[in-house]
């Protein structure tokens, strides 16, 4: 029993629980009615993350607004939003069982996908055996680096765990995180996903635990294997599912980063979740799966000031979804209201965060002019200098293990893989926010204030890691076979 | 058609595959497995906080508000004591260091006896109180 109220109370994972059954319930209850393969995946996938950015958005808004209870207003926030949604999802498992009681199939049910063959259930288990020694070997790497270096890389220490102590340290007092005193180097107008999720965690376990930053990177990197091994899954088999999360777990470059504890992986996370939950609603023609991917958008918004870019890029995608062919009116006058609405929330937040706090950013307000722009947007030099740079990054086998090599690949020989069948329209989607995100910083780099040779040095091989996984899921998606499940057919 | 995508799909996975078999991260062989239980364990001993090595200044210090960070060196000259600075500010919080002197009160760290009492005239403070002889608080001459 001790033992029991130690775990939920002090353990390193305890502050997990809350926001990941939060988060399950969410999604669970956005998503009830809509027949998913590998459903469990799906869910495990995205629970925490969410759980932890409504938790971060909980705490900012309980700070700004109840001072010295705000530590408890958090958490008992969280415990309505768990309880609400708690008796939502009763409700509506009521309403499904009194509805289809007389019947023995309900339609809510996935149709079996065909048997197996046996060379399929070989594979399955061998795939299964080394997804777990990638486990493996990647929770040795990550415990060793942790322990040599718990409090994680520079951005960790002095940006997104500083703000996460002024949080945990003063409710009266947390303000100065924004102080001009600092915000030179603490950069004010940053999102506060992160801090605020390790503040939660901290405010929970009523000390700052080294560990816990670390946690919170963990629960986002896993999240983003078991979201490539559903969405590959889904579509294919369970194996080419497990071989692309094995493949995204060995890469050195997440690997690097989830260690350094940046808020890369996060960003990385909603970015793939918005643009895989866009394509299955897609798809699907769901609009509850837009909601999600749209919610998923305002985190990304929320957890970097990237995410402002690639907001701006989901957008121009769901416009280019309504002259789709495959979506009825109905789907086009609702998507984008759906999408919306799950994308105000943390958009808003992040939006009165900058309003209120943020002062100027390093590339606007700057005293440049319009002609000081054109200037550096038309350098030839400068273009083929990051052209050059980007080039070496991506070509690098140390870092990525060929995935842009696959990438490149893929969309070369996509058309000898095309097959008429709804679960491959809208890949296009993938290569699109790919080469939008890379366009963006490729942007960012030619106007950027700070030192160019600086700036890409300590930046470049962590912003690939933004639509890394995107790369990743088009190339399954191109080379794996489509499993012939009634769901993945017209 | 069938037989090119079948040998693409054969190359493609076989690399993959070799790719993930041979790949195993570096591991830093020093570290003890009972650092890392602490770790995980959410003990944290034997962890060094950084900036700690000042806490007997820490108790007389405001616990908010803004003071002054001196040393022998402007800010951002010395990378060394930046560093310190940042690992001081972490220690300290929510009580802001401001990196340029001017406040009433202020937090001097500097490597010895004569390089504290150059630049402390330079910059017009005297020792409130001065603890090893060249590190501690500081007061705004008059």
């Amino acid at each position: 029993m001790h033992s029991l109220q130690s775990f939920f109370i002090s353990s390193p994972l305890s502050p997990l629980l809350l926001p990941g059954v939060t988060g399950f319930l969410l999604v669970m209850v956005l998503t009830y009615k809509i027949p998913l393969r590998f459903k469990s995946l799906f869910l495990l996938s995205l629970s925490f993350p969410v759980g932890l950015a409504l938790s971060s958005l909980a705490l900012f808004w309980s700070y700004e607004f109840l001072g010295q209870y705000a530590k408890q207003a958090a958490i008992i926030s969280m415990a309505i939003v768990c309880f609400i949604l708690g008796s939502n999802l009763i409700w509506q498992s009521y309403q499904k069982h009194r509805f289809y009681r007389q019947d023995s199939l309900s339609i809510d049910q996935p149709a079996p996908s065909l048997k197996a063959s046996k060379l399929g259930t070989v594979l399955t288990v061998i795939v299964t055996i080394g997804f777990i020694l990638c486990l493996f070997n990647f929770f040795e790497f990550i415990l060793n680096r942790l322990t040599w270096n718990p409090v994680g890389g520079w951005d960790a220490r002095y940006v997104w765990n500083l703000k996460a102590r002024f949080f945990v340290r003063s409710t009266e007092y947390w303000r100065d995180m924004f102080s001009p005193l600092i915000s030179s180097w603490s950069l004010r107008d940053y999102p506060l996903m992160l801090p605020g999720s390790i503040a939660w965690g901290w405010n929970w376990l009523g000390r700052e635990m080294l560990f816990w930053p670390g946690v919170v990177n963990l629960a986002f990197f896993l999240s983003i294997a078991l979201l490539t091994i559903w969405y590959t899954a889904s579509r294919s088999t369970l194996w080419h599912g497990l071989l692309a999360g094995a493949f995204f777990i060995t890469m050195p470059s997440f690997q690097t980063w989830v260690a350094a504890l940046y808020a890369d992986i996060p960003l990385g996370f909603f970015i793939t979740a918005s643009a895989a939950l866009l394509i299955q609603a897609a798809r699907s023609r769901n609009r509850n799966l837009a909601l999600l991917s749209g919610l998923c958008t305002g985190f990304s918004m929320w957890t970097k000031n990237e995410g402002i870019f690639f907001s701006i890029w989901i957008g121009f995608t769901v416009i280019l979804l309504l002259f789709s062919k495959h979506l009825d009116r109905q789907d086009k006058k609702w998507f984008p209201v759906f999408f919306l609405c799950g994308f105000a929330v943390p958009a808003f937040t992040a939006w009165y965060l900058k309003w209120n706090y943020g002062g100027p950013g390093i590339y606007l307000q700057t005293g440049r002019s319009f002609g000081d722009y054109l200037k550096a947007l038309t350098d030839g030099a400068r273009i083929q200098y990051i052209a050059a740079n980007f080039a070496a990054f991506k070509a690098s086998f140390a870092l990525w293990h060929s995935l842009w090599v696959f990438f490149v690949s893929a969309l070369i020989f996509r058309p000898m893989f095309l097959s008429k069948n709804r679960a491959t329209t809208y890949s296009w989607v993938l290569v699109l926010l790919v080469l939008l995100i890379d366009a963006g910083y490729f942007l960012i780099f030619q106007i950027t204030p700070i030192d160019l040779r600086s700036h890409i040095q300590w930046s470049l091989s962590r912003l690939l890691t933004h639509n890394g996984v995107l790369a990743l899921l088009f190339i399954f998606e191109t080379f794996s076979p489509i499993d012939q499940h009634p769901q993945n057919s017209i | 058609m069938k037989n090119i995508q079948l040998i693409f799909l054969i190359i493609f996975y076989t690399a993959v595959a070799t790719i993930i078999s041979l790949s195993k991260p570096a591991l830093d062989p020093q570290i003890s497995a009972e650092l890392t239980w602490n770790l995980i364990t959410g003990t944290d001993a034997g962890f060094p906080i950084p900036g700690s090595e000042l806490e007997p200044i820490r108790k007389l210090l405001p616990t908010h508000g803004a003071i002054s960070f001196v040393s022998d060196k402007p800010f951002g000259v010395d990378i060394e004591m930046e560093k310190f600075y940042y690992d001081l500010q972490n220690y300290l919080c929510p009580l802001i260091l401001s990196t340029k002197a001017g406040e009433k009160t202020g937090l001097a760290i500097f490597s010895t006896a004569e390089s504290a009492q150059n630049r402390l005239t330079e910059i017009n403070y005297s020792w409130v109180i001065n603890w090893a002889n060249s590190k501690g608080i500081i007061r705004k001459n008059a």
